[in-house]
């Protein structure tokens, strides 16, 4: 069957619509739970939350990314294992990143376990 | 100093086979290398990452215009080299990189002073304003269409592009994972299934071309390092979008000078990227963030790596000489169907590898947009809008 550019593009243009919409939906299901830094408990181990802070520390061994953000109420740790340069370049001090990950405990302390770090604002001053 | 060379030498070996496969993101080897940590010490290091990264900017353009297979800092190449490819002219297109890469690279040294200048008085401004010199380029690539029916055209692609890119990119994975199926399929797999549907043929490869003039190639490469400079200054700005703004602010300018100006791109931003991690501490590449944990740069640590850019900018211009024109002898021997078709289908295979069942909707929803585009007979630099938008909300605090 022949195919001509005026059918090709209807086809594609469905694809398209139908994909952007399969997507925006399994986002939207496996997005985690925004939270703020305040309401991360004990209650919440093992659950896949987002929070948005400063990044007040930073630390970088070979295998990981740990770093302190903090809001207005509170701080919380957390740890990126074999982080992408991306992403080393995004946690700088300073800067406001929303974290994404598992809530876990770790020497009896809570930490997100990150699965993504986003930038939202990067640091204006280098401390 | 031995120990030096030999780093050097391996980051551009390395380099070449990050730039031949597409897929394999140089940040990802950034990091690896990172971890490994090889242990010679964090000098050595550097100098292997900055090889690597430099190597890669000139090799990458080969997959991208040989095979139709893009990666994110030679995307825009693949529009023009594939029409040049198509022509026989395909050796021509690479060569412009490459000679874009290496006038780049001086050019970007000898314009460091301005670039200093202009980190200084510019720097502020220039970030405040970003998000709207994004927007403005994305209303013109909208309105630059001829007729009502291309320009309504123009703003599907735009959009579903722009829509793909917020939802893709604002997962939070990593770049090979998210910006890999999207690249591959507005740029790569829409042109290919294109081609193979309309049995395109490719004409016979003249692989002695050397039809380019030295004004030509000059203003390519200034542009290049104007361009350059924009990458390694502001945040979200990556090679194509420089690219794009840099030739709607300047207007209409030739293919050769065009593929010239992507060639230099990501050459003279690794000359300045490491200038704006020395001056400002921030790290607008990865290779760039790699160095920033190992080392606290200093002025002798900017000279060896400036040395280092130029080294690696001549071993990535005869390596993609080298390796352009047996990929052109193969691809000129081959079946170009049957060769799009396995093209197609190993960038499918290695979407769904790297980025699992989501990467791979994603790649097919971007080679329905790129054929939408093809299609209407508007441009496929629309499709650009899947990393502008993000950008655009990233700069307007959304």
């Amino acid at each position: 069957m022949q195919i001509d550019d005026f059918l090709l593009r209807r086809v594609a243009l469905a694809l398209a619509v139908a994909g952007l919409l399969a997507l925006a939906a399994i986002a939207e299901l496996q997005k985690p739970t925004a939270v703020e830094i305040g309401e991360i408990s004990e209650g919440m181990l093992g659950e896949e939350v987002s929070a948005a802070g400063i990044v007040t520390w930073r630390q970088y061994t070979k295998n990981a990314l740990i770093f302190g953000i903090e809001d207005s109420a509170a701080r919380i740790n957390a740890v990126r294992f074999s982080p992408g340069v991306e992403e080393l370049a995004v946690v700088e001090r300073g800067a406001a990143v929303r974290v994404s990950g598992t809530v876990k405990r770790y020497k009896g302390k809570l930490e997100i376990v990150a699965e993504s770090v986003q930038l939202l604002e990067e640091a204006r001053e280098n401390d | 100093m031995i120990e030096l060379l030999l780093f050097a030498l391996g980051g551009c070996l390395l380099g070449c086979f990050t730039g031949l496969i597409p897929g394999v993101h140089v940040n990802t080897v950034c990091a690896l290398a990172l971890a490994l940590g090889i242990g010679y010490g964090d000098i050595t290091l550097v100098v292997l990452i900055v090889a690597m990264s430099v190597t890669h900017s000139f090799v990458d353009f080969v997959p991208s215009i040989a095979l139709g297979a893009p990666s994110e800092g030679s995307l825009l190449a693949v529009l023009p080299g594939h029409r040049l490819l198509m022509r026989g002219l395909g050796m021509y297109a690479i060569r412009l990189t490459v000679a874009g890469g290496i006038v780049g690279t001086v050019i970007a040294v000898a314009m460091l002073p301005l670039f200093l200048l202009f980190v200084w008085k510019m720097g502020g401004f220039l970030y405040e304003v970003m998000g709207f010199v994004l927007i403005a380029v994305l209303m013109l690539m909208v309105l630059g269409e001829l007729g009502f029916r291309k320009k309504f055209w123009a703003l599907v692609v735009v959009a579903l592009s722009g829509c793909l890119g917020v939802v893709v990119l604002q997962s939070g994975a990593g770049a090979q994972a998210t910006l890999f199926p999207l690249v591959t399929g507005f740029f790569g797999a829409s042109t290919l299934l294109y081609s193979v549907k309309q049995n395109h043929r490719c004409a016979e490869q003249d692989l002695n071309c050397r039809n380019y003039t030295t004004k030509g190639i000059l203003w390519g490469s200034v542009l290049s390092a104007v361009a350059g400079s924009l990458v390694a200054l502001l945040p979200g700005v990556g090679p194509a979008q420089a690219a794009l703004v840099v030739r709607k602010f300047f207007g209409r300018i030739s293919t050769s000078r065009y593929m010239t100006l992507l060639g230099g791109i990501n050459t003279s931003n690794a000359v300045y990227a490491f200038v704006v991690l020395f001056l400002i501490g921030k790290a607008r590449t990865g290779a760039a963030a790699a160095v920033a944990e190992l080392l606290e740069l200093s002025a002798q640590h900017i000279l060896l790596i400036i040395a280092c850019v130029i080294f690696a900018a001549g071993f990535g211009a005869l390596a993609t000489e080298f390796l352009a024109k047996r990929v052109l002898r193969w691809v000129q021997g081959a079946d170009y169907r049957s060769l799009g078709v396995l093209i197609v289908v190993l960038l499918a295979v290695m979407v769904a590898a790297f980025s699992g069942a989501r990467g791979l909707i994603a790649f097919a929803a971007a080679s329905a947009t790129g054929l939408v585009a093809i299609t209407s007979g508007v441009r496929r630099s629309g499709c650009m809008a899947f990393l502008m938008v993000p950008t655009v909300l990233f700069y307007l605090n959304f």
